[in-house]
């Protein structure tokens, strides 16, 4: 699984790095999350790592990868397009997905099948604490909410994300 | 435009690695289903009327350290007749049952226990668990589960079983978990292949929105199954089971496995009763509950009447009892 991850963060920066009129920034966040639906729970808090793009000043896009704490160990994997206002503060918006890997509470079907793994999720994210400046970005309590099969509901809270940018 | 490809390649590459976990191994099925055919349903709610007016009269527990509050009525936790009741009914059947006695700190705890042994695998043991203890009438908690295990103790006498079918009525659940621990502590459950414990199993009703979800846990809206909870080590079982149930059309199972060993804090809600310990030592258990106080109203109350419990419900889960115990077991 860390194989898998750590091979699409390596893509995803090499073939990132080859525009350079993008700005990518690591970033650092607390994360909080609740995943339900009708077969699988997973929820908790936890850190999280990944990468903030900009490009056109005003379009971003985040991919980040974490451990959520509380009911097991569960990993998302968050990706997410959208748009930001210019200037020191700039609130964004976000389009998601996400995928749920890791720990989490199953509901079996009725012929005793355990659900997938990872768990998908889509979405919305609004980061109205959003601040930019030359070293780089701060966020805080970034709201997001989504939907996922099996009437999943998807709710995020990013405490805190801080980047330096590069 | 590559870069968006690039991504869009390697998101759908760990989705194509994303796994779907098979469905159960379904072998002995038939089986298994027959020894449930043996299980006299009408025996049921005469064990459950029975201890639950036993109870009534019975003297209550000394809880001394336990103070009686809302949904906890220490002052009104029975036990004694429960222990006399079970112990001659496995007489009955023909089984020698032995009480279990084990005294730490001042408090004296019962463990009712019979077996019907294995003949190619004697050594490996399936406990069937469910305490004797309860509250008031105590009709679902647990007469119920006490019904069941009674009549599958009966059951299962007319056939033979490759491992050891063990019957376990543990004692002082409800002070939390005592009788039971105090059995694994001891050593008694050192031979444990594997475990079904049973608390609350008759309880049951088809109004929309009669069933409450467990800490976040989302569960159907009517309260009408019987929830199979396992944890890692007993996913396999929970599998097993939830597909020779409901395949068999002898019950309405939900099951669920919680994570890990079953005791992170919000899953927690899962481990409450005899198999906790079990989940902790390692031993793949099951429990099988009608989710209790969240669906029962009666839940540790002077209602939890016979009356309110739907026969039918409690059958059907006998029956599903029955034949998991004999899958597991390995009926021959």
């Amino acid at each position: 699984m860390i194989r898998k991850i750590l091979f699409f963060l390596f893509i995803a920066t090499i073939s990132l790095q080859a525009r350079s009129e993008i700005q990518w920034t690591p970033v650092l966040q607390q994360t909080a999350m609740y995943y339900a639906s009708d077969r699988v729970t997973a929820d908790g808090i936890g850190p999280a790592t990944g990468v903030n793009i900009t490009w056109n000043e005003n379009f971003i896009g985040q991919i980040d990868i974490g451990v959520l704490w509380g009911n097991g160990n569960s990993v998302p994997m968050r990706f997410a397009l959208g748009y930001q206002k210019s200037g020191k503060w700039n609130p964004a918006v976000y389009g998601t997905f996400g995928l749920l890997f890791g720990q989490r509470t199953e509901v079996l079907s009725e012929d005793g099948r355990r659900p997938a793994i990872p768990v998908w999720n889509a979405g919305l994210r609004i980061a109205p604490l959003r601040f930019e400046s030359a070293f780089g970005v701060a966020s805080a309590f970034e709201i997001g909410y989504g939907i996922g099969p099996d009437n999943g509901t998807n709710l995020e809270l990013t405490i805190l994300s801080v980047g330096l940018t590069l | 435009m590559k870069k968006l490809y690039l991504i869009t390649v390697v998101t759908l590459m760990i989705l194509m690695m994303a796994c779907t976990p098979n469905g159960p191994d379904t072998d002995n099925f038939d089986q298994a289903a027959r020894v449930a055919d043996d299980v006299q349903t009408t025996n049921l709610m005469p064990w459950v009327e029975q201890l639950a007016s036993a109870r009534l009269n019975d003297t209550p527990v000394d809880n001394e350290g336990f103070s009686s509050k809302d949904l906890f009525p220490s002052d009104h936790l029975t036990r004694n007749a429960a222990v006399g009741i079970i112990s001659q009914g496995f007489k009955s059947m023909g089984y020698q049952p032995d009480t279990i006695v084990l005294t730490k700190n001042g408090q004296t705890t019962y463990n009712v226990v019979v077996e019907w042994p294995g003949t190619t695998r004697p050594e490996e043991v399936v406990l069937v668990g469910s305490h004797l203890d309860g509250f008031y009438a105590a009709a679902d908690d647990n007469g119920s589960a006490i019904a069941a295990m009674l009549e599958t103790a009966r059951a299962v006498r007319n056939h033979n079983f490759a491992r050891t079918i063990r019957f376990v009525s543990f004692d002082l659940e409800e002070f939390g978990a005592i009788g039971s621990t105090r059995y694994v502590e001891a050593g008694y459950a050192d031979d444990v292949y594997m475990a079904i414990v049973m608390d609350m199993i008759g309880y049951a009703t088809d109004e929309p929105d009669s069933q409450d979800d467990v800490m976040g846990v989302k569960l159907p809206d009517t309260g009408d199954f019987l929830l199979v909870v396992g944890n890692n080590d007993s996913a396999e079982m929970t599998e097993e089971m939830i597909a020779l149930g409901n395949s068999s059309g002898k019950a309405n199972l939900v099951g669920l496995i919680a994570p890990g060993d079953g005791s992170y804090f919000l899953a927690s809600a899962f481990m409450r009763s005899d198999h906790g310990l079990l989940w902790y030592q390692g031993i793949p258990a099951l429990l099988l509950t009608d989710t209790g106080n969240f669906r029962n109203k009666n839940y540790h109350k002077a209602t939890d009447l016979p009356e309110t419990l739907n026969p039918d419900f409690l059958a059907a889960n006998t029956k599903a009892l029955a034949a998991a115990v004999a899958l597991f077991a390995e009926v021959l």
